[in-house]
């Protein structure tokens, strides 16, 4: 009897939008599930990530240290990919991030920001690309983003740092665009938006992106298949 | 005559131009950026308005020219009632599905997104008396709910919706403290947005202009809503 192969995963966004924080979360979840997973993580990760290197036992994650700014470090890690898998069911940005400094009137140096920026909103854009040929391999062919609450415009109403939320929501744009661009061609987009209250831990999310929902665009609970929309881990939706 | 004071940033050419041009007309005193000393439609208005317009050198991308900028006009002793904030840059990266050039994405994010902010951030302090309006352009581009497009604009469209991102908490900061938040999609305009006059674009900016202005300047009830409205004075979603 041959054995099934394992499912395929790239999650991305690890250091690049948080401090390994729930990306390293959800990379050792999906082990637990037997899924074989390709992180290329951030220098800012390093340390939680060469931990989790060190304590796993699992042979099916392949992770390095690259740094998301260089198309060419995201090319070559992509081309090891390559020679492991022959398709992806799941492209995964974790871009969840802690608050950092830098308000109305300090945002400090705009040189940092804007680097921020590129490594994490257009640093997603750059992993996409290079990822989509798999992508298009694999069967469910499912792009999925960890957001916050946080990052949404109408759900923001208090002070705080600048460039994470601003960043954030860039993100959403991207996906807002790529989806136009690739759902009628079959790729299934979730976005999850982590609250501080319950239901945003690993478990709640996996669950969320790899649900079947409702493909009846008339049915606004459940017709994330055909729509680009926000939810959280009660299933409530978000406007952007 | 006590005139009230204004600063327009990406001031050289098209909307920033046009809104330099009608505020002039009805009696501002008018502090325009300028981006482009090479291109000449500003001094010649200038040569319309020697007393009413003057020319500051200014990159919102750039924290020292905008510091620069503002100690300048804190020199003259002088405060500001409005600060629009409008200039911006376009670019195409590509489609995901080729190589894609993102190698001035990053420039968009800095000066349609941290630009303002930056210039928020400094001028502030200089608009604590008189009318306290800060006014943004921003674009249908950066609406993801209202999000048409499929491939190309990704940098400048995320670049809007980041800097409406920027307005909103701008918005929660400084509206209570009696502030006036305005934000602004000005059409599909006649502008050289792309490096060359867009010929096939609908709108004209002079009558874009106009509607911001009266948008800017009216007052809106509740202020405690942020809303983006456009040259039709539709409304568009976030």
């Amino acid at each position: 009897m041959a054995l099934l192969k394992p499912l395929t995963a790239y999650i991305t966004g690890i250091g690049s939008s948080s401090a390994g924080g729930i990306g390293v979360e959800m990379i050792r979840y999906f082990l637990e599930k037997d899924w074989k997973v390709f992180a290329p993580y951030e220098e800012e990760a390093a340390a939680e990530m060469e931990e989790l290197i060190r304590s796993t036992s699992s042979d099916r994650l392949t992770a390095t240290r690259i740094d998301s700014c260089h198309s060419t470090q995201i090319e070559s890690f992509v081309r090891r990919m390559e020679e492991q898998c022959s398709g992806l069911e799941l492209f995964l940005h974790c871009g969840d991030m802690p608050e950092r400094k830098g308000g109305l009137f300090d945002m400090g140096n705009y040189d940092q920001l804007a680097e921020d920026y590129d490594r994490s909103a257009l640093g997603m854009l750059r992993h996409l690309e290079q990822a989509l040929p798999l992508l298009a391999r694999g069967e469910r062919k499912r792009i999925a983003m960890v957001s916050s609450k946080d990052h949404l415009i109408n759900s923001r109403n208090r002070k705080g740092s600048f460039v994470q939320p601003m960043t954030g929501v860039a993100r959403h744009m991207a996906g807002a665009i790529i989806f136009n661009d690739l759902n009628a061609q079959g790729y299934r987009f979730r976005v999850f938006c982590r609250d501080k209250e319950g239901f945003s831990g690993a478990p709640d999310i996996y669950r969320y992106l790899l649900q079947r929902r409702s493909f009846d665009a008339g049915s606004p609970l459940h017709s994330d298949e055909m729509r680009y929309v926000a939810r959280d881990g009660t299933g409530r939706e978000y406007a952007w | 005559m006590i005139r009230q004071r204004v600063l327009v940033t990406g001031a050289d050419r098209g909307l920033g131009l046009e809104i330099c041009r009608e505020l002039l007309r009805q009696g501002w005193k008018v502090y325009a950026g300028q981006y482009m000393p090479d291109w000449k439609e500003l001094e010649t208005l200038r040569d319309q308005y020697p007393e009413e317009l003057q020319l500051l050198p200014l990159d919102v991308s750039d924290t020292r020219s905008v510091k620069a900028c503002a100690d300048l006009i804190r020199q003259q002793g002088t405060s500001l009632d409005m600060l629009i904030n409008n200039a911006a840059i376009y670019h195409e990266e590509g489609s995901i599905h080729q190589s894609m050039d993102f190698s001035l994405s990053r420039d968009l994010f800095r000066v349609n997104s941290l630009g303002p902010v930056s210039m928020t951030g400094a001028f502030v302090p200089l608009m604590q008396e008189g009318q306290k309006r800060l006014c943004y352009v921003s674009s249908e581009a950066g609406s993801i709910g209202a999000c048409m497009r499929d491939q190309g604009a990704y940098g400048y469209s995320m670049s809007k919706a980041a800097l409406n991102m920027a307005v909103r908490m701008i918005h929660s900061e400084l509206q209570p403290r009696g502030f006036r938040i305005r934000l602004y999609h000005p059409g599909w305009l006649k502008t050289y947005m792309h490096g060359h006059k867009n010929e096939e674009a609908t709108d004209d900016p002079a009558e874009s202009a106009l509607v911001a202005i009266g948008h800017f300047l009216r007052d809106e009830s509740p202020e405690e809503l942020l809303q983006m409205s456009d040259n039709k004075e539709e409304r568009w979603p976030f």
